[in-house]
């Protein structure tokens, strides 16, 4: 009777080396149960859908793995993202074409969970692959995007930029005056909106003051640069965008096209951890009213605004 | 003394966890389910009871600290966060208090309702009705943008993207021993991005009818919108699906919610954002019995009984009942039906 039990745990131990082979010896086609994605991070990724069914469950996959600071809870993140129909492999959305970054608040109510799994404790610079049935794929508790049935699958690739403190700002609290054509600003508190005021005659041309000057990496061409700002009309006090009145810091591509009139010129070789104040004429860019990825201003206005420099990483 | 001995059945659940070790390696992060997966019909509340009813005016999600619920919500049975109606009077509700935020609202409403359905006349008293669930939602006026900002000189608002809508109503009514029936509409509407119209959105709504923003194929879109989403459930609020797993609108259904628009946004922030939503859930099991066998009395609209005929969703522009009295005050009249 001794010989039974020594026979089930040779089964079991074949069983378990069995189910170590297996799936290094190519028996199973679809290990990740999940697409194939390629390209180079900051760069619209190629996926290609795979023919066997989508997981029950939500998966993530980390595909490259960048050499920022980890992403934390409480702060929110600035990517790009591209939104697919694992069924029928339909593009819905996605933030390379538009030229513009999105920012994710973690907190369940503006996202799904699911972005929690594959955003939070990513390095800045990695690039994240989740696959999720649609309601948990966009937005809050489970709220499939429009257009999308409910019981669809969603595949999501994301470029994490950054994970960002919600108040982060380049430089401290303080008062700058006005002067040589400049509205004056104030900073009453670390993470306040600055506030400006004494406007003079409206600008003639884009002009830029450095309030603080960063010391960290180069805003370049091409890269992506994240920004805590707040804009007015010219000579009023209430802003008209700012970032401080939503979620925290948003990503921009520096590329003129994609950025408000004046900012490209503003930002172009600066360094992070700068503050700059920059002042627009109501012609800068005759006719524009918003760019593709719908930053916007009202038309034809002269503007100031107060552009602090968080951020920047190569795309 | 058989303790020690590993079963067959044993020895399979040790290869199981072996498989499973073996995937977790392969793929180490598996997230789990989010909860809530039903939370496009509404707030399923625990009850005993066979009906819930939901409905909200607005929803949106995205703007961070101003805004961030959803608002005039009603539910059925009540809970602590949603009565059974809200009815706001015929003044703007701003919904934007510094200046940037989500909008305004006029003449909004929201109703849930078990076990009754409303008058047919603005201001009579519900109807008790056993088994029967309703709920209904709208507003005169609705000027919802992402983020609000306001056009000074009155026109269009500047918003990067916006929704404007007037007369908008949606109704979600089900009845004992028939399907559900929803009703979708507005008097006029359209989506602006900072300031310029760039889609109206026709009277009549076509049921499901999506909208990607902006219209032309050659960009990228910034959003993607439904109008008159009509969308059925099983009693707990999931989608209902056919043979082969997918959503597929069911006629039998008892339960089932509409969004009047459900716009998805991606740009500087992520959005979500719905407008006029009614969702009711019944347990046919319990209530069909009680079905009513005499014919539908004269005074209450054919449109209450017309789900009776199974088929693809309908797209009817009224409600089947009278909005709540300080709405429909409010309210332009949009068809003959009120």
């Amino acid at each position: 009777m001794a010989a039974r039990p020594h026979r089930l745990r040779r089964t079991a131990a074949l069983a378990v080396l069995a189910a170590l082979v297996l799936p290094t010896a190519g028996c199973s086609e679809k290990p990740q149960n999940i697409p194939k994605v390629t390209g180079e991070f900051g760069s619209r990724p190629q996926v290609a859908m795979p023919s066997f069914p989508p997981p029950e469950q939500a998966r993530m996959k980390v595909l490259s793995e960048g050499d920022g600071p980890v992403t934390r809870k409480g702060q929110v993140i600035v990517t790009d993202v591209d939104m697919r129909i694992w069924e029928s492999g339909r593009p819905l959305m996605d933030t390379y074409r538009l030229e513009q970054p999105t920012t994710a608040v973690l907190d369940g109510q503006h996202v799904s969970r699911t972005w929690d799994q594959a955003l939070l404790g990513r390095k800045a610079g990695s690039r994240v692959l989740l696959v999720s049935p649609a309601t948990h794929g966009f937005g809050p508790h489970g709220m499939a995007p429009a257009q999308v049935t409910p019981t669809d699958h969603m595949v999501l690739v994301f470029d994490v930029i950054g994970g960002y403190d919600p108040k982060a700002q380049a430089a401290g609290p303080g008062t700058w005056p006005a002067g040589d054509g400049f509205p004056s600003v104030r900073v009453k508190a670390a993470g306040a909106e600055p506030v400006l005021a004494d406007f003079g005659a409206k600008p003639e041309k884009t002009r830029v003051r450095t309030l603080a000057e960063g010391k960290g990496p180069v805003v370049k061409p091409g890269s992506t640069v994240v920004l805590q700002y707040t804009g007015v009309e010219w000579g009023k006090k209430t802003p008209f965008n700012s970032t401080y009145l939503r979620n925290g810091p948003n990503g921009f591509v520096m590329k003129d096209a994609a950025m408000l009139p004046g900012w490209f010129e503003a930002l172009d070789g600066k360094r992070v951890g700068s503050r700059l104040l920059v002042a627009v004429p109501d012609d800068a860019r005759p006719g524009f009213t918003h760019t593709k990825g719908a930053l916007g201003m009202p038309k034809d206005t002269a503007a100031a605004y107060v552009l602090d420099v968080i951020d920047t990483r190569r795309r | 003394m058989a303790s020690w001995r590993i079963s067959g059945s044993r020895a399979l659940l040790t290869a199981g966890v072996a498989l499973t070790a073996v995937a977790a390696a392969t793929f180490p992060a598996q997230a789990a389910h989010a909860p809530g997966g039903v939370d496009d019909w509404g707030t399923v509340v625990d009850t005993t009871d066979c009906v819930q009813a939901d409905a909200w005016v607005v929803r949106v999600k995205g703007l961070g600290k101003i805004i961030d619920a959803k608002l005039f919500q009603s539910h059925y049975p009540i809970t602590p966060q949603a009565p059974k109606q809200h009815a706001g009077g015929k003044e703007l509700v701003n919904l934007a208090p510094k200046g940037i935020g989500l909008g305004k609202v006029s003449a909004l409403y929201s109703r849930a309702m078990g076990h009754a359905h409303p008058a047919s006349t603005s201001g009579g008293s519900d109807v008790p009705a056993r088994g029967e669930v309703y709920a209904d939602a709208g507003g005169a006026a609705v000027d919802i943008g992402l983020p609000y900002i306001q056009n000074p000189t009155g026109g269009t608002q500047l918003s990067p993207f916006g929704v404007h809508v007037e007369g908008i109503s949606v109704s979600a009514y089900s009845q004992p021993g028939k399907p559900v029936s929803f009703t979708g509409g507005a008097a006029r509407g359209y989506i602006s991005v900072a300031g310029a119209r760039i889609i109206d959105i026709p009277p009549i709504w076509a049921v499901n009818l999506g909208v990607r923003i902006p219209e032309d194929y050659t960009q990228a879109p910034l959003a993607l919108a439904t109008t008159n989403e009509q969308v059925t459930t099983d009693i707990k609020g999931n989608p209902t699906k056919g043979p082969n797993g997918a959503y597929k609108y069911d006629p039998k259904s008892t339960s089932g919610y509409v969004n009047g628009i459900h716009a998805s946004v991606l740009g500087t922030d992520v959005a979500d954002v719905t407008v006029a939503h009614a969702a009711v859930l019944r347990d046919p099991a319990i209530t069909d019995k009680f079905a009513v066998k005499a014919p539908a009395p004269t005074g209450q609209r054919a449109g209450s009984d017309r789900a009776a005929v199974p088929g693809l969703p309908e797209n009817k522009s009224c409600a089947p009942f009278a909005p709540p009295g300080a709405a429909a005050a409010g309210m332009r009249d949009v068809s003959s039906c009120w």
